[in-house]
């Protein structure tokens, strides 16, 4: 081994982070080479000034201070993404959505009549009766089973 | 969750349940690792009040990314892969004040002489280590005051173990030629 390659080397040497046979080939240039050895010792010599070095005093609040911003930042504060996670959850309840589908349903027939469809009134009492027979019958009933009741009995629409 | 078991769960657990929004839980986390994470950013920064807004800019971070924490890495590695990314961020926007928190002494008598010399050494060392370019004295801070492996400190420096080695031996070399060892 040469001292150039020694060199690049000596730091993990010290903190016996190279794999074991570099380690055995260090440990054989350096029982040779007095230069190297000096160096190392010279990496060696660091730990004691490191250990001097102090910091100062951790601020006594900074727990405080840490807890008071996280509430400010993001315990009180609404997440990204909370719109969907909200609309998640509030959709996760298949009554809810069974409720939006029917919502829907008659919304949209509503409009297809003001838009001068010929639905007569009847037809659409008939829809709005199965729609929410379907759903009263079967609570946490799908979507698709109140839309597919809608459109089987009411298949005029 | 009662108070009295989160002291006993362990980091992953708390942090997870920090996400979901158990302020107690992230109280336990913050009691547990701000005084490591204020040793880390002081030693990196050599300004206390830096480190007071890097400290509590890590921990918010730590609460944002809960959600992406897989238990797969061991927290404290990830807590330190983002206080060391704070503070390589911050030296690059800032240059480290110096040795501010280190004020001189007037007076010189037996007890206060060495209290002097342990200033002056301590001065030296803080010196030293801000003139360092930035990774390298992370890689310092992170092998000598928190004694972590070449393979996790690869995981918070972002870079291979061979990349931890030059970085390491590049600032050894450069702390051995500032403090006069040999």
């Amino acid at each position: 081994m040469h001292c150039r390659n020694c060199h690049t080397r000596l730091s993990a040497y010290l903190d016996g982070e190279l794999p074991e046979r570099e380690m055995r080939d260090m440990e054989r240039h350096l029982d040779g080479c007095a230069s190297c050895r000096e160096r190392l010792a010279g990496l060696e010599a660091l730990d004691a000034p490191l250990a001097s070095l102090s910091i100062p005093e951790m601020p006594g609040d900074l727990g405080y201070r840490i807890m008071a911003r996280a509430s400010r930042e993001y315990f009180d504060t609404p997440k990204k993404g909370g719109f969907r996670v909200i609309a998640r959850r509030w959709l996760g309840s298949t009554a809810t959505a069974s409720a939006l589908a029917a919502g829907l349903l008659l919304g949209g027939l509503l409009g297809w009549n003001s838009h001068g469809n010929p639905v007569s009134e009847r037809t659409m009492m008939q829809t709005e009766k199965t729609v929410f027979a379907s759903l009263s019958a079967a609570p946490g009933g799908s979507i698709e089973a109140a839309v597919l009741a809608g459109f089987s009995d009411g298949g005029r629409l | 969750m009662p108070d009295r078991s989160r002291s006993q769960l362990p980091d992953e657990v708390l942090l997870e349940a920090s996400g979901n929004g158990d302020r107690q839980a992230f109280g336990e986390l913050v009691r547990r690792h701000q005084s490591w994470a204020w040793g880390v950013a002081c030693r990196f920064l050599g300004s206390g009040n830096d480190a007071e807004d890097i400290v509590q800019a890590a921990f918010i971070r730590l609460l944002g990314a809960s959600g992406r924490y897989r238990r797969t890495a061991r927290f404290k590695t990830f807590f330190h892969v983002i206080i060391s990314r704070l503070c390589l961020d911050h030296a690059k926007r800032k240059k480290t004040e110096q040795a501010d928190d280190y004020p001189e002494l007037a007076d010189s008598s037996p007890g206060q002489e060495e209290a002097l010399i342990m200033n002056q050494n301590a001065a030296r060392v803080r010196r030293a280590l801000d003139a360092l370019p930035p990774r390298p004295r992370m890689a310092v801070v992170l092998r000598y005051y928190e004694g972590l492996g070449y393979d996790e400190m690869a995981v918070v420096l972002e870079t291979s173990r061979k990349g931890v080695e030059r970085l390491l031996s590049r600032g050894r070399e450069a702390l051995r030629d500032k403090l006069g060892s040999r």
